[in-house]
């Protein structure tokens, strides 16, 4: 088990920048996921850990020594593929073993090895299959098996769950979870889910264009976005143009149409500092938006529809300025009838105030 | 079933052809084996099997046989060892000028056999390319010889056929996935190690066939022994073309040519048992 | 080359005043095929007889190319029915296994006039087909690589065991003319003689060759490559290779060189007798003759041109152009050789070509 770290790394494939300058730690036994759509360069920097993709310039850290020119068959890190990558003439146990058949283990170690990782994934009772005789999501297990049976500094997961079902999504999910709680492994994990990003990890990086956004706890990344791309590609999010009237104390906002309409904020982590005037986003999440005056912060709206969401209902309305809010209703509660104007409110530490930094708000 | 059945009778024309072309020559082979050779181009009237008999009790035919049988080897091991390589090249590659690469495999195959064969001689000669390298880099002092003996029609050969095993390997390998090679490397194999451990299995099927194809072509080969061979490699085929072409012996001929193909068909059969208890 | 544009201006003419004459002839509706070696031998047959002959009688010529042993197995495969061919080219030993198969037919002396200028000893004694072109086979050495090596130019067929050559003498295959040949040489070398041919085996075994060529074309691409520094070979294809500049002499041993001659016969069963044997009448007159010479280097087989080829040394000296060539050359008798051809054959396949 060690440290992972990623030093001022950049990757370019002829004139596609895919990794720009982009530093990244991950802490010994910690779970970080990449999280970012596809392009955003983040199954790149895993295969920089890997080693199968080498920096243009920076270095990869692998348990504080440098690891950047280390071939990949030497750098002891265990990875799981999205397409499973089992060898199909092996059997599950000769899966499992590969790694340390490879590494000359002693014959009754594999076996006393194989037979400890089977367990853990729970399918000992398949080791004699080929991978051909397996589901999609025994196939995974005996992935992930294979590459924590090597006791890996590293354990490397690149979409592993992208291939199968939402149910089975969620289980092994779960599995993979308790697997690395159990052997306390440094896990990298990259996904495009959001909802997998945040169920899994310990600190999740949001990547764009080859950089990290923001680097946080799933907690930390969804209550205090740093942008409003990490804010919208986290969860929904609503967004109010606004005007910076005091940074002094609480911000005090400005709706960008009528300076008359004031709200109060806090800034997103590691809050950056706005000057008198400037031009700023708040941003509300939807279950944080309550119906009536009960805040401070209050907005009028007409509501479109309402649509049932199991935990709660979901209500879009329009409101004066043109945009639209998004709110969440306990599934006890009345709800408004579509047409309906109402009056909606939200507590000053729910706004969190963020730059304008582009008007494409990501996925 | 009644769609199996349509698909039946669509392949009749095709089994027709076949049958035709390929069975009715080779039932013809097969009775001139059966007769006894009576002067140039004539046999005796009854059916024996003498002419087997006297093939069989004859060690020097089980020596043409096993001669010819190396030299089958031989070209299929070497090719082995040079088209591995360049298939898993061209299935890998990812440059544009694979087209170009594939055109360049089978250029072999666009050229006649007797050209081919005629290119080779200032490259192979005494005082060729390839001997005035080695002398210039003093590898050898005196000249090899590499034309005008096994090892000319083993090149030769080798030259001829090796298009086919690449282009049989490549497409086993191209489907192969790749991250499977990764998985490989990640696991700590080199990627020797991963070539011998996951590449080589996984090609297997592959290799028997393409092995098979340059082994069949290489025994039945005629005219690349004939010329490249100098007079002095005498196989099963350039024995039959012997018997056949210059005493007009077609019953001698036809009994060589049937317990070649024999020959041939029990190793095939004899390979795929192999591949099939092993996958 | 001056020859070749007097040649072709002189068989333009009589064509045309032969033709002329013979008006009537040449709406005869008759195609005769004849089965020939292929290349530049067909090319001068058909621009130096073929299309005279044409011009002259009407009678349409066609040529199929293929090795004299190649046609010979297919007048044998359709003997009975339909003749595959009307004439047919062949060497002299191919003639007499053609003969003993039946496949040829006995000329008619009054439709071939010409015959009565055929050297007595060409012309075949049981009435098949004459030898129509006369080459003779001997020794062709580079006279550099000699020169470089010390070796003096040959004057025996011994020679060629010169311990010196080891490795740079080709030697023809069993499988054609030249081959058989010098299996008879080589056995007269060793005391013996057509009857005694396994002599000669023995005695090829003993040369350290370089290689056994299958034809003239694979024995050229031998010399050219340097490697191969003499042979026994036929006077043509030799004459031709130092004639384009390669330092290759022709040279008859003191034991002689051996006749060669290529026979035309007429098929058995052929729907055209009496035109085909107008051919071999047409091709025996001076004219063609004297072309073929030129252009094939193959000589006359008619002692009529004799004094005239005495005139031009330079062409006379690369082919047997005279009675006193042809005394000087062995000759074989193949009738002796024929029957033991397949026996010949094992021996050759066990003592040289599997070692």
């Amino acid at each position: 088990m060690a440290e992972v770290e990623l030093r001022r790394v950049s990757k370019a494939y002829g004139a596609t920048e895919v990794v720009r300058d982009l530093s990244l730690e991950i802490k010994d036994g910690e779970f970080l996921t990449l999280l970012g759509a596809s392009g955003s360069g983040k199954t790149t920097c895993l295969r920089m850990v890997a080693g199968f993709v080498i920096p243009d310039s920076g270095q990869v850290m692998l348990g504080g020594r440098d690891a950047t020119r280390l071939p990949a068959w030497r750098r002891n890190t265990g990875m799981v593929f999205q397409s499973y990558a089992l060898f199909p003439h092996l059997s599950v146990a000769e899966n499992v073993a590969y790694g340390l058949t490879v590494r000359r283990t002693p014959k009754p170690e594999i076996a006393a090895r194989v037979a400890e990782v089977l367990r853990l994934v729970r399918l000992e009772e398949f080791k004699d299959r080929k991978p051909a005789q397996l589901s999609g999501g025994q196939k995974q297990r005996v992935a992930l098996a294979r590459a924590v049976a090597i006791r890996p500094e590293v354990l490397l997961l690149d979409e592993p769950l992208s291939a199968l079902d939402l149910k089975l999504r969620g289980e092994l999910q779960a599995e993979i979870r308790r697997i690395q709680q159990t052997l306390g492994i440094t896990t990298l994990f990259v996904t495009h889910d959001q909802g997998e990003a945040l169920g899994i990890s310990d600190r999740v990086a949001v990547m764009r264009e080859g950089k990290i956004l923001q680097v946080d706890t799933p907690v930390a990344l969804y209550q205090r976005p740093a942008s409003s791309y990490v804010a919208n590609f986290v969860g929904t999010t609503n967004f109010i143009d606004g005007i910076v009237l005091d940074q002094n104390g609480p911000f005090r906002i400005g709706h960008a149409r009528d300076q008359t309409q004031v709200f109060t904020a806090i800034a997103g982590e590691n809050g950056p500092s706005f000057a008198k005037g400037e031009p700023c986003l708040l941003c509300i999440r939807p279950e944080n938006v309550r119906l009536g005056a009960m805040h401070p912060n209050r907005i009028e709206a007409k509501v479109i529809h309402v649509t049932y969401g199991g935990q709660h209902w979901v209500a879009d309305c329009d409101r004066a300025d043109g945009g639209i809010m998004t709110l969440n209703l306990p599934a006890q509660s009345g709800i408004p009838k579509p047409g309906e104007v109402v009056t909606l409110s939200w507590a000053a530490e729910h706004g969190v105030l963020l730059k304008i930094e582009d008007r494409s708000h990501g996925a | 079933m009644a769609l199996k059945r349509a698909w039946g009778f669509l392949l009749l024309p095709a089994l027709a052809v076949l049958a035709a072309a390929f069975l009715m020559p080779l039932a013809n082979l097969g009775m001139k084996s059966l007769h006894l050779f009576a002067g140039p181009g004539r046999e005796q009237p009854g059916l024996t099997l003498e002419n087997y008999i006297a093939f069989l009790e004859d060690p020097f035919n089980w020596g043409l046989l096993g001669w010819t049988s190396l030299l089958g080897l031989l070209v299929v091991g070497i090719s082995l060892v040079l088209g591995l390589p360049v298939a898993y090249f061209l299935a890998r590659t990812k440059t544009r000028w694979r087209p170009v690469l594939f055109l360049l495999v089978i250029a072999p195959m666009l050229v006649s056999v007797v050209i081919r064969n005629l290119g080779w001689i200032p490259i192979l000669s005494e005082s060729g390319v390839v001997n005035s390298l080695l002398i210039a880099l003093g590898l050898v002092s005196q000249p090899l010889k590499l034309f005008n003996n096994l090892a000319g029609v083993v090149i030769g050969l080798v030259h001829a056929f090796l298009p086919f095993l690449i282009l049989t390997l490549a497409t086993v390998i191209q489907r192969i996935d790749p991250q499977i090679e990764e998985a490989s490397i990640n696991l700590g194999a080199g990627p020797f190690e991963t070539f011998c451990r996951v590449v080589l299995p996984l090609t297997r099927p592959g290799l028997i066939a393409g092995s098979l194809i340059v082994f069949t072509l290489a025994v039945s080969a005629y005219t690349t022994p004939a010329v490249m061979g100098g007079g002095r490699v005498l196989v099963m085929s350039t024995y039959v073309q012997q018997q056949i072409g210059t005493l007009l012996d077609y019953a001698t001929g036809a009994t060589v040519a049937i317990v070649l193909l024999v020959w041939g068909a029990f190793l095939s059969i004899l390979a795929l048992r192999f591949s099939k208890a092993e996958a | 080359m001056r020859l070749t544009k007097i040649l072709t201006g002189l068989a333009i003419a009589s064509g045309l005043i032969l033709g002329g004459a013979t008006a009537e002839a040449q709406k005869s509706d008759v195609t005769l095929r004849v089965a020939s070696y292929g290349g530049v031998f067909t090319e001068a047959h058909k621009k130096f007889v073929a299309d005279l002959y044409t011009e002259r009688t009407g009678v349409k010529v066609e040529f199929i190319d293929a090795s004299p042993k190649t046609h010979l197995a297919k007048m044998i495969a359709a003997k009975g029915r339909e003749a595959p061919f009307d004439l047919v080219y062949l060497d002299e030993d191919v003639e007499v296994e053609a003969v003993d198969a039946g496949v040829v037919m006995k000329l008619d002396p009054k439709l071939i006039p010409n015959l009565a200028f055929v050297y007595p000893e060409v012309r075949n004694k049981d009435g098949f087909g004459p030898g129509v072109l006369f080459a003779s086979i001997a020794i062709a050495y580079n006279t550099e690589k000699f020169k470089a090596a010390g070796i003096p130019e040959p004057t025996s067929w011994a020679d060629l065991w010169n311990p010196k050559l080891a490795g740079h003498v080709s030697i023809p295959s069993i499988d054609n003319v030249m081959g058989r040949t010098f299996i008879v040489a080589a056995a007269k070398l060793a005391g013996g003689d057509e009857s005694s041919l396994a002599k000669g085996i023995d005695k090829i075994a003993e040369i350290k060759a370089h290689s056994y060529y299958i034809s003239s074309t694979d024995l050229q691409g031998k010399i050219e490559s340097g490697d191969v520094w003499a042979a026994p070979w036929i006077n043509g294809r030799a004459w031709n290779m130092a004639i384009r500049g390669t330092p290759l002499r022709f040279v008859m041993p003191k034991e002689g060189g051996y006749a060669d001659f290529g026979t035309l016969d007429v098929v058995a069963g052929s729907k055209h007798p009496a035109e085909a044997m107008g051919y071999i009448n047409f091709l025996l007159e001076p004219l063609p003759q004297l072309a073929l010479a030129y252009e094939l280097t193959y000589g006359p087989t008619i002692h009529t041109l004799a004094p005239l080829l005495k005139n031009y040394p330079d062409l006379a000296r690369m082919f047997p152009s005279s009675p006193e060539d042809l005394d000087r050359l062995n000759k074989i008798d193949w009738h002796k050789f024929s029957p033991q051809y397949p026996k010949l054959l094992q021996d050759w396949n066990r003592k040289i070509a599997s070692k």
